[in-house]
């Protein structure tokens, strides 16, 4: 009976690897856009100004628990502050003289009585303080987990980005700072926007005075530099707000593409 | 003052729904894990039996794996192979651990845009470096090598390294560039690499040696060395000392002719008058 040959014969296959073009693309493909839009926003009303592209690897990178988890860690090794000064058998204080005689007493062999096994003896791997418990992570990774805690933030609306060239009303911002120091202004703020019980992270370019005195009484608020941000303050908070060129100063430190 | 900053600051856009309440999400926080498998607890040895790393931690029953630990190298007591063969070959001391950069990948940074150098910038082994062209640790120098000469189109390419294949400087000049080769000892090239090390430390930069061995005062000397390009005082120091050399030489000769000639003419001084002092005889054309 006859079989119908459902494959192109060898030869042919062949014939066709070296005519057609070795790029070949899926049916469907299609690629993603390489930038996201944001909006630039007036600060303290946060209304919208005008709208930029950032780069999609930068603020629209797709979770990952793990990378985090990884930055999280790191992060909090290098916070831990050890105390523990225990003294060594080499330091316990104690006389080096052999304890027992070697043989003949019936009892187990003994060196001095600095060893760890002896009570009163010294501490089996002593440290001294301050411990130091950091660990290394490559620099692609953390700068990754950088990206990825941004983009969590961008993707569900949490981050305000602050800029503009100039600002919308007298009372209005280009940057992160409100007219005055007095703490009403932060209330009136959290109050319009309803974030009074609420998380909040103001990644600023240079120090804000009123943003920092209006602010100082709220436990809740944390104002840090952009040289010093950490993956951890940004998960920590709710809501994150990030003056545009902090932002770009993260994008060239961390969003570098390798 | 608070009383107007209370009514400019938001009476335009009060009333309206706050954006911030529009989405809302868990923390993430707290639900942070590694990847699957990537990490493991280590285990606790000797920590009673319900561990099940109790009593013998792991170790088996007696012997010298169970008390201590045997040595990876330790053949069972065969004549070890270290030992069992006598040593062979040399390890060549005076040569250089040179780094080996080919032109393909010099060629490949140009075209993608990675190796941006300024007007009448050099390529030196520190530019080198911070470009990426050389990953890792730099031991006593670069060398240039000639993979990819043929397709080497990088226009006016000024370089300096430790050596070049002669096929490279070819390569390099027929693109309107320049090759220099330059000597650095160790610590010259480390400060070459890391002079801010230097500088923290003492406040200056070591000064550059000079080559000392012959064979490398012969090949800096040559025409792509830097002594030549820089008419460098050491050349003048080597041919004086080459001329001084053969002069030395030809007086060496001299003087033993001289030292010949006295000596027989010595003795034909002595033969006269030896006989002279010893014997009283006085002949009668001495007088």
């Amino acid at each position: 009976m006859f079989k119908p040959i459902l494959r192109a014969p060898v030869s042919q296959s062949i014939r066709s690897l070296s005519t057609e073009s070795t790029k070949k693309v899926l049916p469907n493909f299609t690629e993603l856009p390489k930038y996201v839009l944001s909006s630039v926003r007036s600060f303290p009303s946060l209304e919208p100004k005008s709208i930029i592209p950032v780069s999609r690897k930068f603020i629209n990178a797709p979770l990952r628990r793990d990378i985090l988890w990884k930055a999280v860690v790191h992060e909090a090794n290098a916070a831990r502050v050890g105390s523990s000064n225990a003294p060594g058998r080499s330091e316990n204080g104690l006389s080096r003289r052999k304890v027992l005689p070697q043989k003949g007493t019936g009892k187990a062999r003994a060196g001095d009585a600095n060893s760890p096994i002896r009570i009163g003896g010294g501490r089996a791997h002593a440290r001294h303080a301050p411990n130091d418990y950091t660990t290394e992570i490559p620099v692609k990774v953390y700068s990754s987990a950088i990206k990825v805690a941004l983009s969590d933030k961008y993707r569900n609306g949490r981050l305000f980005i602050v800029g503009g060239e100039t600002p919308l009303e007298e009372c209005e911002s280009n940057v992160t700072e409100f007219i005055s120091n007095d703490p009403l202004a932060a209330n009136q703020f959290l109050l319009k926007h309803q974030l009074t019980k609420t998380n909040l992270l103001f990644i600023v370019n240079e120090p804000r005075p009123n943003l920092q005195d209006a602010t100082e009484s709220n436990e809740r608020i944390d104002i840090i530099s952009k040289e010093f941000i950490e993956v951890r303050d940004i998960l920590r908070s709710q809501y994150t707000f990030i003056e545009m060129d902090a932002l770009k100063y993260l994008a060239d430190v961390y969003g570098k593409e390798n | 003052m608070l009383s107007s900053l209370k009514t400019s600051l938001f009476t335009q856009y009060a009333g309206c729904v706050s954006i911030l309440q529009s989405t809302r999400s868990l923390s993430l926080m707290g639900n942070l894990k590694p990847s699957y498998k990537s990490t493991k607890i280590f285990k606790r040895l000797g920590r009673g039996p319900s561990s099940g790393h109790g009593k013998t931690s792991g170790r088996g029953q007696k012997g010298q794996k169970a008390r201590s630990s045997v040595k990876s190298w330790f053949e069972g007591g065969q004549t070890p192979i270290y030992k069992l063969f006598p040593k062979i070959g040399f390890k060549p001391f005076t040569s250089l651990e040179l780094t080996e950069l080919n032109l393909k990948r010099i060629q490949k940074f140009y075209s993608e845009g990675k190796l941006q150098l300024e007007e009448g910038e050099v390529l030196t082994m520190k530019k080198m470096k911070e470009v990426g062209l050389i990953s890792g640790n730099i031991h006593d120098g670069v060398k240039i090598l000639g993979d990819g000469k043929d397709f080497f189109k990088v226009p006016n390419l000024k370089v300096e390294a430790t050596r070049a294949s002669a096929d490279v400087i070819e390569a390099i000049e027929s693109n309107g560039g320049e090759f220099t080769a330059k000597y650095y000892n160790k610590l010259a090239l480390k400060a070459h690499l890391a002079p801010n090390w230097f500088l923290k430390k003492y406040g200056r930069l070591p000064l550059e040696a000079r080559p000392t061995r012959r064979k490398d005062i012969e090949y800096y000397s040559r025409e792509h060395g830097y002594l030549t390009k820089q008419n460098h005082e050491l050349l003048k120091l080597k041919e004086q000392y080459q001329s001084d050399f053969s002069k030395s030489f030809k007086k060496r000769v001299n003087k033993l002719e001289e030292q010949l000639q006295l000596a027989s003419s010595e003795n034909n001084n002595t033969m006269n008058t030896s006989h002279l002092n010893k014997s009283g005889i006085i002949s009668i054309n001495d007088l």
